[in-house]
């Protein structure tokens, strides 16, 4: 009956305790009554729990199932425990089969008593595990029973589990970072390749033991340390300084994450620009997002007006893709001094789900290198310099309309060359302050930053500080600037469309109409533009005063235009 | 569009300015002086194509046409290491080598008697480049062929080509000491007729003021030709650099010119640059800035026209135009527009906005130079009238002797009357009459129902 116990104790049904279905130990009724004292016949109770436990421990940790690293190691943790368990039994029925000590039930109760409760915790963990995917967020579920048992023993135990799966993190962080391979074949670790081939984290498996930004820094060394072995750029030096990532305790990887990313940011630095790739794709967007070669976009939209002046059905969409791409390609090949590698980086599409004409849907693609794309021209970065091309496009294609009724000047009366030149003069500095007092002062600021910098990860800041404030200075997140510039240019438009148009009659009305609606906009323009200037303060005003300065350089617009208007009424 | 200029460079000043100025061009772009593209050119990011073109075996070719009456200047260059730069084809020399004399009347019935000739060189140019925009003509108002052929040139590139822009770099006479052309007021006054009305755009090359520049600024008490040409030509280059260093804006020639002239008669430009220096004296104690150079580019001194002093000081800029070449720093030119306008350093137009265009360019990086920064401004000034009103007076005083007018009787034009002289007169006098107009805040209703401005205005669109 004693062996029996035993036996049950260690997990193992027998003919007196049988095995339920729900995995719960239980005497045989048959013979229950084997001499069992009603004391005794109580204590069986705690007894043949912890024979469950032990039973379900076992069956958990015996199981092969391969499909997690942290799992098997838990696995291994709690066979362990279990092994222990057992042998403290094997001793007890040593003891007894000597006859060295007489033990009944009681005894055997009040030898095994202290083990309950870790079993009892370790079921509850393994329940708890069991809920869970499989991933490095199981360290998390240990980590909060360790911090809740409240005994000393159970704690130890569970620090040791605890430690095993960390020692499986840091195989993981250490291949990551110093291989840039993800040892990872049941997908548990926070950083992963995703279907366009990037690798990025998953927010939610970073485990409690590392921080957000921290799994960033860790992100950005393994794809540095990536693009280095591409490069085949890594020293002797930099394994030299990532191999003591292996042999530091865990405690002390914070810092060392750290220093690694400094070097990392270094060292992606040198590779980004000592082979020129950073300058090459900064001076590609200049010259084309921002249009800083005007002689291209001169030539692409000549050549490709009546395409954008179309308003696209989806089927039309994918043929004049291809001939707005081809297009570029040619106006790029002419004017752009670049090899034809990096010139095809570049593409030309319409946005399908917008409404409205080509001008006001067209955008450019630029594929980057890696590490660029990836880290610096994100898709929300480009969509931001696509805005800024957009709009400066369009201010391009209307002075290009405008020059172009230039040559038939004589022909024309007071009021259509006085439409002309006050146009032409807003959009000229319109065009000048966006791209002298904000795109050329902000580059000249990057540069200076970049030039004293040595660091990726700064120049990454650098870049998205320039970018942001380009934005904010041509007034992208100010609905109404946006909106004045588009009337602007529909004005514009209108006023040259009916020169194409060849139909003279009617043009002085038109004009003076035009000519209403041009006073309008411009007092509408200085009261945004004073408006703003008042409402804001130190830095945000300083641009505002610039265009203003620009636009208005004789007071002509805000002061030579009242007066003209109040002589107009006064004369009627 | 980015675009394609032919130069057209007529009679001896004509080919002097121009002969300097593609040395200028070869020099800035590294092609020898036979065409070639030299070795540490090849990378450039430049546009050589507006001026030159490639022929089959690579070389670099001007878009030149060379025309004189008389053989001097083109033998000069035809025997300078120059002589294999252009295409032979365009070079026409008059087979009798006479010259026009001195005689605008003279030039005008070479140009008739030439015309066929000289049309087939220009429209073979014009054919064989892809997209020609412009036609530059250098010459000068005051001699025979630069004025005379210059003018019957002017008439008949308008009409045969009304879509190109016409624009001249004239070369006005010095009127600081005695002319031996003693018709040289008559010859002014006929060109300075079709400038107005056949040009979209005329530089104008104030003699008086590139000699006061000369003397004055670069301390060389008599000038030769050849300096006064090199300032002529560093002009002519720093004018058309935005064209063949293109940046943002500015990269084609109506881009440069139709945000300059704001109507069809102003179109006469001033120009001025800064530093001008002989020596090294003054940029190598300092630094030049883009305030420095803005600001002097304002200064009279600086300017390559002689106006009269403004005593009313009601005369005023229409527009400027500044181009910035060098290594420049972008915040100092919103600094430098806010200095001006507060120190009200330069006047505006009363009718119309009116602002300082600033346009960064490179410099060439295979001419080294002492400054790092050198700008030249474009400017539509009402005071340019000042130098037409003096051409005017010099005429009448001359037209009332009835002084030298016997060898223009021998020209067909004026066989039967001088009615063509007096007509140039009308529309002189009108010009200076719109640029007067164009100092007044009602300019825009001036001359609206005049109908000597309509017949003129429909002489040319006819």
């Amino acid at each position: 009956m004693i062996r029996e116990l035993l036996f049950m104790l260690s997990g193992q049904p027998g003919a007196l305790f049988v095995k339920k279905d729900n995995g719960q130990f239980e005497m045989c009724s048959a013979i229950a009554d084997v001499g069992l004292c009603q004391s005794e016949k109580e204590i069986i109770k705690p007894l043949l729990k912890i024979g469950s436990n032990v039973a379900f421990l076992n069956e958990f940790a015996e199981d092969r199932k391969m499909n997690s690293l942290y799992l098997e190691v838990i696995k291994q943790s709690i066979a362990k425990c279990v092994t222990e368990f057992q042998e403290e039994l094997l001793v007890i029925e040593v003891e007894i089969l000597e006859g060295s000590s007489m033990l009944g039930v009681t005894g055997i109760h009040s030898k095994i008593m202290p083990h309950t409760l870790l079993l009892e915790y370790l079921k509850e963990l393994v329940d708890a595990i069991k809920l869970q995917e499989p991933n490095c967020l199981l360290m998390d579920t240990i980590q909060h029973y360790r911090d809740h048992c409240g005994v000393s023993k159970i704690i130890a135990t569970f620090q040791q589990i605890y430690n095993v799966c960390l020692k499986v993190l840091h195989k993981q962080l250490v291949s990551w970072l110093l291989f840039g391979k993800l040892l990872d074949p049941y997908n548990e670790f926070f950083i992963h390749l995703d279907g366009s081939k990037n690798f990025v984290i998953n927010g939610e498996k970073i485990p409690n033991c590392l921080s957000v930004s921290l799994a960033q820094q860790v992100l950005f060394v393994g794809e540095s340390v990536v693009a280095l072995s591409e490069a085949q750029d890594l020293s002797e030096e930099d394994w030299e300084f990532m191999g003591k990532l292996r042999k530091i305790p865990f405690e002390n990887i914070v810092e060392i994450i750290r220093q690694c990313r400094d070097q990392m940011a270094r060292r992606l630095w040198n590779l980004v620009t000592e082979k020129d790739r950073l300058n090459r794709s900064l001076n590609m967007i200049l010259n084309t997002f921002l249009m800083k070669k005007g002689d291209i976009f001169a030539y692409f939209i000549h050549q490709t007006e009546s395409i954008l002046d179309g308003q696209f059905t989806p089927v039309q969409l994918v043929a004049n893709q291809f001939a707005l791409q081809q297009r570029l390609m040619n106006s790029l090949k002419k004017y752009l001094e670049e090899e034809e590698a990096e010139i095809e980086r570049l593409s030309v599409n319409i946005m399908p789900d917008v409404q409205g004409q080509g001008w006001e849907r067209v955008f450019l693609e630029y594929k980057t290198e890696w590490p660029l794309g990836v880290l610096i021209f994100t898709p929300d970065t480009m969509q931001t310099y696509n805005k800024i091309f957009r709009l400066l496009l369009n201010l391009r294609r209307i002075q290009l309309n405008l020059n172009g009724l230039w040559k038939n000047l004589v022909v024309l009366d007071k009021p259509v060359l006085e439409l002309r030149w006050n146009l032409q003069h807003v959009l000229i500095h319109l065009s000048q302050y966006i791209q002298i007092d904000v795109i050329e002062v902000q580059k000249s600021i990057m540069d200076r930053q970049i030039d004293q910098c040595q660091d990726f990860d700064k120049f990454r800041s650098a870049h998205a500080n320039f970018l942001v404030v380009i934005a904010a200075q041509t007034f992208l997140h100010v609905p109404a600037m946006q909106a004045c510039f588009k009337d602007l240019i529909h004005l514009a438009l209108k006023f040259c469309g009916f020169f194409a148009n060849d139909r003279k009659e009617g043009l002085m009305l038109l004009v003076a109409e035009l000519n209403l609606e041009f006073e309008r906009l411009m007092q509408l323009l200085f009261s945004l533009l004073n408006g703003m200037y008042q409402q804001s303060s130190g830095t945000t005003m300083e641009p505002i005063a610039q265009l203003l300065l620009r636009l208005d350089f004789n007071y002509y617009l805000t002061e030579g235009l009242q007066a003209k208007s109040n002589r107009t009424i006064g004369e009627i | 569009m980015p675009s394609e200029v032919i130069t057209l460079q007529l009679g001896q000043c004509g080919n002097q300015i121009g002969f300097e100025f593609w040395k200028k061009l070869c020099a800035e772009h590294g092609i020898s002086s036979e065409g070639v593209l030299e070795d540490f050119a090849t990378e450039g990011v430049d546009r050589k194509d507006v001026f030159f073109y490639q022929a089959d075996d690579e070389h670099y070719i001007p878009r030149a046409v060379l025309l004189d009456l008389e053989p001097r200047v083109i033998n000069t260059i035809m025997n300078s290491p120059y002589a294999k730069l252009y295409n032979p084809e365009n070079i026409y020399l008059s087979k009798h080598g006479g010259g026009a004399g001195n005689n605008w009347g003279s030039g005008y019935s070479h140009g008739e008697r030439l015309f066929d000739e000289i049309f087939d060189i220009i429209d073979r140019e014009a054919e064989g480049s892809e997209n020609l925009e412009a036609f530059t003509l250098c010459h000068s108002i005051a001699g025979g062929t630069g004025s005379g052929l210059g003018s019957y040139m002017l008439e008949r590139i308008s009409e045969r080509y009304p879509k190109k822009l016409v624009q001249t770099y004239s070369v006005f006479p010095n009127l600081a000491e005695s002319s031996d052309v003693v018709v040289q007021p008559y010859n002014s006054l006929l060109t300075l007729k079709r400038l107005t009305l056949n040009a979209d755009c005329v530089v104008v090359l104030d003699n008086t003021a590139l000699n006061r520049i000369a003397t004055d600024r670069l301390h060389i008490e008599t000038p030769s030709f050849t300096q006064i040409n090199s300032l002529v030509s560093t002009i002519m280059s720093a004018s058309t650099a935005t064209l063949r260093y293109p940046s943002y804006m500015n990269n084609d020639l109506i881009g440069l010119v139709a945000p300059l002239i704001p109507t069809p008669r102003l179109h006469f430009l001033m120009t001025g640059y800064t530093p001008l220096t002989n020596d090294h004296e003054e940029t190598s104690v300092r630094k030049t800035t883009v305030l420095d150079v803005m600001r002097r580019l304002l200064q009279p001194q600086n300017m390559m026209v002689s106006t009269t002093p403004d005593r009313n000081g009601s005369h005023c800029y229409t527009s400027i135009l500044n181009i910035i070449q060098g290594e420049v720093d972008p915040t100092q030119i919103h600094k430098s527009l806010q200095r001006i306008r507060e120190r009200k350093l330069a006047q505006f137009i009363p009718w119309g906005p009116a602002s300082i265009q600033v346009a960064l360019s490179r410099k060439s990086p295979y001419v080294t130079t002492s400054h790092r920064v050198s700008g030249l401004m474009l400017a539509n000034h009402t005071s340019i009238s000042t130098l037409f009103a003096r051409t005017l007076q010099q005429f009448d005083k001359l037209r009332k002797r009835e002084a030298f007018l016997d060898q223009f009787r021998k020209e067909a034009m004026f066989q039967d009357s001088l009615d063509e002289m007096d007509d140039s007169r009308d529309v002189i006098q009108s010009l200076v009459d719109e640029y007067t107009a164009a100092t007044k805040s009602d300019y825009l209703s001036w001359g609206m129902n005049r109908p000597g401005a309509l017949a003129a205005s429909s002489q040319t669109t006819a």
